[in-house]
């Protein structure tokens, strides 16, 4: 008898992965959102078990799935490797195309637009429109995370506005290095939190970078998230342009906003089925900033002489961190940083 | 044999609840013939509730059978204008794969032509953009009205029909003896499985349409009807890895045919002759076999999850025992008119056949009895809708799912991985369900993914709610009380059920749904202790208190 | 990089092996693709089901004495007491007792109205005992899919239990589209919902003495829930593990990772090894996957508690072919399909493909087929075993605490001996 024994370890695709369900509810025991509100029926439910009942030259049969926050507790949770919070995205693109954008998506997917709507004097006004308590409560109370962390709140300047006018009063960076990373902030960085960029300039100057502020765009994970997959492609499509001249000179993309960095390495190619050349080299090269310093310190480049830091930082992007190299943030730190612990 | 305690009259009485049955008494009654139906199990217990799935275009049969390619292409035009909520219009191409001789395309494309099959050429690139995990390596493909077909569902609906024109349809009735006197046979002895009493049902005709048991009915009367039963095994995969009907483009043989039916993909099927239509089990090397014929259409085949396995027995009709295999018998069905053949009258056979001729056998088998019983009303059947297709609306993948969305019913599912409401179960409950398993082919439960893991507990506690006092127990065996024991209410129900799931499950239990069945074990055993109610402690026995344990209907998996 | 000691898999054996490596001070990681079978099972502490009228102890002597390549025979009656010991006071401390003895298993009704024995369980489930008298009324919600008191009570009448059945009201601020386990854990955690409930008992309480409810009584104070309860109703309370998710599985994982982590432990859920290096006899390397890159570890020492097949640490395919996912250690497995399964689901001995794990020499060690020691700083715990199929032994979560706890402290061990040699 002659088998065919696969020869390689290439998963399922997305769309397939909701084979390996085996219904066991653990997502839906773990899902902050149908924790709050019973109009989203869960994760297992709008996940793998509706899948089976999609098709995609058929009209869309189900809306409840436009509920997931694509926050990806689901995913990180389930023992099998269900890719449940891919799946509820492209469900809802699809609903997207047929049925368009819902106003409340439409305003919260464009983190850019409403970026620059919010930071400066707008900024209280759009900051309420923020404060999702109930789903933070509830997050904590699953994963761990902090309540108390700050929500993105407006702040009154942007991370680039900063860094051009720096660069304006220092010249070039006082350390020359032929070592160059191009810093990916992201939106919550430029409009919510510039002292993350701050840091992080600080931090890779310290070990001897220069820090290059390309061109780029939003990553688009909220347009991702609310299924808007034709701009989420267009933001895409732009970053690729803007990043990859550098990935080609042999200069990596770091980034602090986790959800940021695996929008470009995982969440966009996956969702938007995109996997060019281009596509890989940008993945491939783009970093967390932990995951990047840890490789760093592995090879014993790290500069460890830090001053402890008097402060709680925050703690953003929470839920990404499972699947970026970096893992868990905490442990993260932990492992290699001196100060914490 | 016992005592008769009941007679019934009747004009026709047509043995057998497959697809052919209820067609034929469907017709009779909308002749309106008096006419009773007996089926030793429950309806589609037979070959119809183990089939492929497959409205046939006709495609497969172009070259070697062209009969049969134009009979299906016709009625495939009908059935989607009679019954269009049990059908899916999937479309099916067939493509040629690198294993496939080229020069087929040709042939099978005039062959099309010459029996009437729509056929039409589209190119590679656009079949892809169809079903994107099809091989990329084929060279051509062709396009045919195949469809996907629940034989379930439809089977109930031609039943309710043919009840309210006034047929009168009896599950759990098995044929046990057919009385002749002289040359005429006039009654059928029958056995109600599920209080033991036995039935002597007089008819001017009675109607062999026991499909692959034609041959062991048409014994009873002492006439050769020659049935070669042909086992076929399909494995339902867990998904709809395509939603386009896939057939290898050559000469119709095992393992070539792809079926999306509802949230499933059928591959299918092997053929292997069997002596008795009642004994046979799945073989491990028929499912290696037809996992590695999948990875021809759809690379990495193998690694998808495989759901379920079943076989049936193909009826195929063979005049005299001659040495052909069982793909060279052809698929046309032959009515047997004993008068002619064997100078037995009020007795007809019609063998072989597919679901897809279902409506046409039915069609020649009555307009003979009724041009015998002096009835002139014409044949209606391929222009009467069969209730609930009236909107002409085909079935869609997504209707189950829009439904549950459009009510908010989710917190009603009792079978979710096949989104089964507690309404639709309790509606089957009532409507005289004898076990679990018949609650499924009306309704699906426990047919997805976990294999009844969660709904089962659900719903056989549900049954207790539904109807207190007949909830089976394991305290009856066919009338008579066995020895010892206390009933367990509901847990009989849980047992059945999980029992006859396990059997379709072992034969293609690797991967996921080996995991599956581990945290349904942890489920039933672990936390529910099923295991150590009383009745599972005495010494196992056969599982004779649901119905389906009767010797008569427990087919399948024969594999101790 | 340094070295450290990693824990594959979130399980109770991973947990308890990452208990024992914190509190030897290693610091642990513990990896695992998601959660398991903390969330599938009832939450009781069942350290071997098929004892008759036995002591337990004795059942396990014999056990131990008849069966040396089971893992309690590894164990040792001390280590598995010491292993109980350890979890009874973590969850002690967590507020959350666990009761029973290793003398007589308690007899506790599930929601199919068997009578299923257990060592211990969580005090909200042990005025269930079957070995007490009095009569029984069992309480739950039509609106829960997953409990049904007819059903429950109906069997226990069968087997001689005095017990009455009935289906509460919601209160109509609890009226929902969809309920879960879940949902029913917070409404009880909710004061006034317990108020309400708890009045309806006491109406149709009737002679009952003790009443069962699905467990689902909470997860921020189950403890609490139940004592108010009592207080409203004059009867005993006591919950019955039902469909996953367990509410009682998940109060578990919660005590446990506050506790490794508050002791400096970390537990990253949503991190898949697969794929291990090593040299001649000693695991150095894991790798666990993540976007675009894989995630590389240096180990010290690793436990694998994969959990077996339910856990995912075993895989298969239709070739018959057995594999760890994680480490790639050889497995114990019956060769080919055909050998996989007995005819009937509900077979007493069980399905051979079940009992497929890896060899270990006594320390937990894992061995190859010729009896060799593949890696000397790797142990394995819990289901991933070979040597026994706990559910068939009603040994789940005994077997796995037990083993995960003896597992921790050998390779806690074997870390500070490898890390003064290294130095
Ligand atoms: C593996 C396989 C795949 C197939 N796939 C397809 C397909 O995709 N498309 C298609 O069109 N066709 C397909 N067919 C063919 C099709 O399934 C059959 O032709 C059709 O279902 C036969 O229906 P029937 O009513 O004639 O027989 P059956 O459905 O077998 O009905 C006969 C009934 O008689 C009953 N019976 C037997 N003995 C007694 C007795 N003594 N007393 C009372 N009742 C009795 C049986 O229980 C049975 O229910 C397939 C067949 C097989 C085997
Ligand atoms: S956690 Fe994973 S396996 Fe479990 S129900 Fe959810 S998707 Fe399915
Ligand atoms: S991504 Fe978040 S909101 Fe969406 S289903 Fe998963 S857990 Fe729930």
């Amino acid at each position: 008898m002659t088998y065919i024994i696969p020869t390689d370890h290439i998963e399922l695709s997305l769309e397939q992965s909701l084979d390996h369900c085996i219904k066991c509810n653990i997502c839906t025991s773990a899902c902050p959102v149908s924790a709050v509100t019973d109009k989203f029926p869960g994760p297992k439910y709008v996940g793998p078990q509706a899948q089976r009942f999609r098709q995609p030259r058929q009209p869309t049969p189900d809306e409840s799935v436009d509920y997931c926050s694509g926050c990806r507790v689901c995913n990180q949770v389930c023992p099998t490797g269900v890719r449940i919070a891919e799946l509820n995205g492209r469900a809802r693109a699809k609903i997207v195309q047929q049925k368009g954008l819902p106003l409340r998506n439409r305003i919260l997917g464009h983190a850019d637009i409403l970026g620059m709507l919010g930071s400066g004097p707008l900024a209280p006004l759009a900051n309420t429109m923020l404060s999702l308590a109930p789903v933070r409560y509830l997050t904590e109370q699953v994963m761990g995370i902090a309540r108390h962390a700050p929500l993105p709140a407006f702040s009154t300047y942007t991370f680039r506005s900063w860094f051009k006018r720096r660069a304006r009063k220092q010249g070039r960076p006082s350390i020359l290095s032929n070592r160059k990373v191009v810093y990916f902030h992201g939106c919550a960085t430029n409009y919510y939190e510039p002292w993350v960029g701050k840091a992080a300039v600080e931090v890779l100057e310290h070990n001897g970078f220069e820090v290059i502020l390309a061109e780029q765009n939003c990553c688009g994970l909220p347009l991702l998230s609310n299924g808007a997959f034709s701009q989420a492609h267009n933001y895409h499509q732009g970053n690729l342009r803007k990043l990859v001249p550098y990935v080609k000179q042999g200069i990596p993309v770091v980034g602090t906003s986790t959800s940021c960095t695996l929008t470009l390495k995982e969440e966009a190619p996956e969702l938007l089925g995109l996997h060019d050349a281009d596509v890989n080299l940008l993945a491939e090269h783009t970093y967390d900033i932990f995951e990047f310093l840890r490789i760093e310190h592995a090879h014993g480049r790290l500069r460890t002489d830090f001053k402890p830091l008097d402060r709680t930082l925050p703690y953003h992007a929470p839920v990404s961190c499972g699947r970026t190299a970096s893992g868990d943030l905490r442990s993260m730190c932990w492992n290699w940083c001196p100060v914490c612990t | 044999m016992q005592n008769t305690t009941r007679q019934i009259q009747t004009d026709v009485l047509v043995i057998g609840g497959g697809a052919t049955g209820l067609g034929t008494v469907r017709d009779l009654a909308m002749r309106g013939i008096r006419t009773v139906l007996v089926e030793k199990g429950d309806l589609t217990h037979g070959t119809t509730g183990r089939y492929h799935g497959l409205l046939h275009s006709g495609g497969r049969y172009v070259v070697k059978d062209p009969q049969s390619a134009t009979e299906c292409a016709e009625e495939n035009a009908i059935l989607r204008r009679i019954m269009p909520q049990y059908i899916e219009d999937t479309s099916g191409f067939f493509v040629i794969t690198p294993w496939d001789d080229p020069d087929y395309g040709d042939r099978f494309l005039k062959a099309c032509h010459d029996t009437r099959v729509p056929v039409q050429e589209i190119s590679v690139e656009e079949a892809l953009r169809r079903e994107p995990v099809l091989n990329p390596k084929i060279s051509r493909v062709f396009e045919v009205p195949d469809g996907s077909a629940d034989s379930f569902m439809s089977a109930y609906g031609i039943a309710r029909s043919a009840t309210q024109y006034g047929a009168s349809i009896l599950n759990y009735h098995f044929v046990t003896d057919l009385v002749r006197e002289g040359d005429r046979i006039v009654a059928a002895i029958v056995e109600d499985l599920r209080t033991g009493e036995h039935k002597r049902i007089e008819a001017t005709y009675i109607l062999n349409t026991a499909g692959a048991w034609a041959g062991k009915i048409a014994q009873l009367a002492d006439l050769r009807v020659n049935v070669m039963p042909g086992k076929g095994t399909m494995i339902a995969m867990n998904h709809r890895m395509v939603n386009t009907v896939i057939n290898r483009c050559k000469l119709p043989a095992d393992g070539d045919i792809l079926v999306p039916i509802h949230t499933v993909s059928v591959i299918g099927t092997t053929d292997i002759h069997v002596l008795d239509p009642d004994v046979y089990g799945i073989e491990p090397d028929e499912v290696t076999f037809l996992m590695e014929e999948g990875e021809k259409m759809i690379p990495g085949f193998t690694r998808y999850r495989a759901l379920r396995a079943w076989a049936g027995v193909r009826p195929l009709y063979r005049e005299e025992s001659s040495a052909v295999s069982d793909r060279d018998v052809s698929r046309a069905y032959k009515l047997l008119d004993h008068r002619k053949r064997d100078g037995v009258d009020g007795f007809i056979s019609i063998v072989g056949g597919k679901w897809t001729t279902y409506r046409l056998m039915a069609e020649e088998i009555v307009d003979i009895v009724a041009a015998r019983l002096g009835v002139s009303t014409p044949c209606r059947t391929a222009q009467e809708v069969i209730p609930g297709g009236e909107e002409s609306k085909l079935y869609w993948l997504g209707h189950n799912l829009a439904h549950v969305e459009a009510d908010d019913s989710y917190g009603d599912l009792l079978c979710e991985c096949e989104l089964v409401t507690r309404k639709q179960v309790v509606q089957a409950i009532r409507g005289g369900a004898a076990n679990l398993d018949d609650v499924r082919r009306e309704t699906r439960l426990g047919m997805g993914p976990c294999q009844g893991g969660f709904c089962t507990y659900r719903a056989a506690a549900l049954w207790g709610e539904v109807k207190p006092d007949a909830v089976p127990t394991n305290a009856k065996n066919n009338g008579k009380l066995a020895q010892d024991g206390a009933g367990m209410p509901g847990t009989a129900l849980v047992r059945h059920f999980l029992q006859e799931r396990w059997k379709g499950l072992t034969s293609i239990m690797w991967g996921d749904q080996l995991r599956q069945a581990r945290l349904d074990q942890l489920i039933y055993v672990d936390t529910l202790g099923i295991d150590l109610l009383p009745e599972h402690i005495r010494p196992p026995q056969p599982e004779n208190e649901l119905v389906t344990g009767h010797p008569a209907i427990a087919t399948e998996y024969h594999h101790d | 990089m340094t070295e450290r000691a990693i824990v594959v898999g979130a399980g109770l054996a991973g947990l308890m092996g990452a208990l024992a490596l914190t509190e030897a001070g290693c610091r642990p990681l513990v990896l695992a693709k998601g959660l398991g079978i903390t969330h599938w099972v009832g939450g009781t502490l069942d350290v071997l089901g098929t004892t008759g009228n036995q002591s337990l102890r004795v059942a396990l002597d014999d056990l131990i004495a008849n069966n040396p390549d089971h893992p309690y025979a590894k164990l040792g009656i001390s280590e598995i007491e010491a292993g109980i010991a350890r979890f009874r006071a973590v969850m002690q401390q967590a507020h959350y007792p666990y009761a029973g003895s290793l003398e007589r298993n308690m007899i506790l009704p599930t929601a199919l109205g068997a009578l299923r024995p257990t060592a211990y369980a969580p005090i909200t489930m042990v005025a269930g005992d079957m070995r007490q008298g009095g009569e029984l009324l069992i309480a739950g919600f039509h609106e829960l899919r997953d409990f049904y008191p007819p059903l429950a009570a109906a069997n226990l009448r069968e087997q001689g239990v005095a017990v009455r059945n009935v289906y509460l009201e919601l209160p109509p601020s609890a009226k929902r589209l969809d309920y879960s386990t879940r949902t029913f854990a917070f409404f009880f955690d909710d004061p006034d919902f317990r108020q309400a409930i708890g009045r309806q008992l006491r109406e149709v309480r009737g002679k009952a003495t003790r009443i069962g409810l699905p467990a689902v009584l909470g997860l921020r104070d189950p403890v609490e829930a139940v004592a108010d309860l009592q207080r409203l109703t004059g009867a005993q309370i006591f919950e019955i593990p039902t469909l996953p998710p367990s509410i009682p599985g998940m109060r578990l994982m919660n005590i446990f990772r506050r506790t490794i982590e508050a002791a400096g432990g970390r537990v990253q859920i949503g991190s898949t090894v697969h794929r291990a290096g090593g040299n001649a006899d000693r695991l150095t390397h894991l790798y666990s996957e993540a976007a675009a890159h894989d995630q590389e570890h240096r180990v010290a020492v690793a436990l694998l508690a994969t959990g077996g097949i339910a856990g995912g640490g075993i895989g298969t395919d239709y070739t018959g072919r057995v594999w760890d996912s994680a480490l790639d250690l050889p497995l114990h497995a019956p060769a080919g399909r055909e050998g996989w399964f007995a005819s009937r689901f509900l077979h007493r001995e069980g399905h051979p493909i079940f009992a497929a794990g890896v060899a270990t020499d006594d320390q937990l060690r894992p061995l190859d087929s010729a009896g060799n020691l593949v890696y000397e700083n790797v142990a394995v715990a819990g289901m991933a075993l070979a040597g026994s199929d706990p559910v068939q032994e009603r040994s789940v979560t005994g077997l796995t605490v037990t083993t995960g706890w003896h597992a921790g402290n050998l390779l806690a061990r074997a870390m500070q001996a490898h890390l003064e040699t290294s130095n």
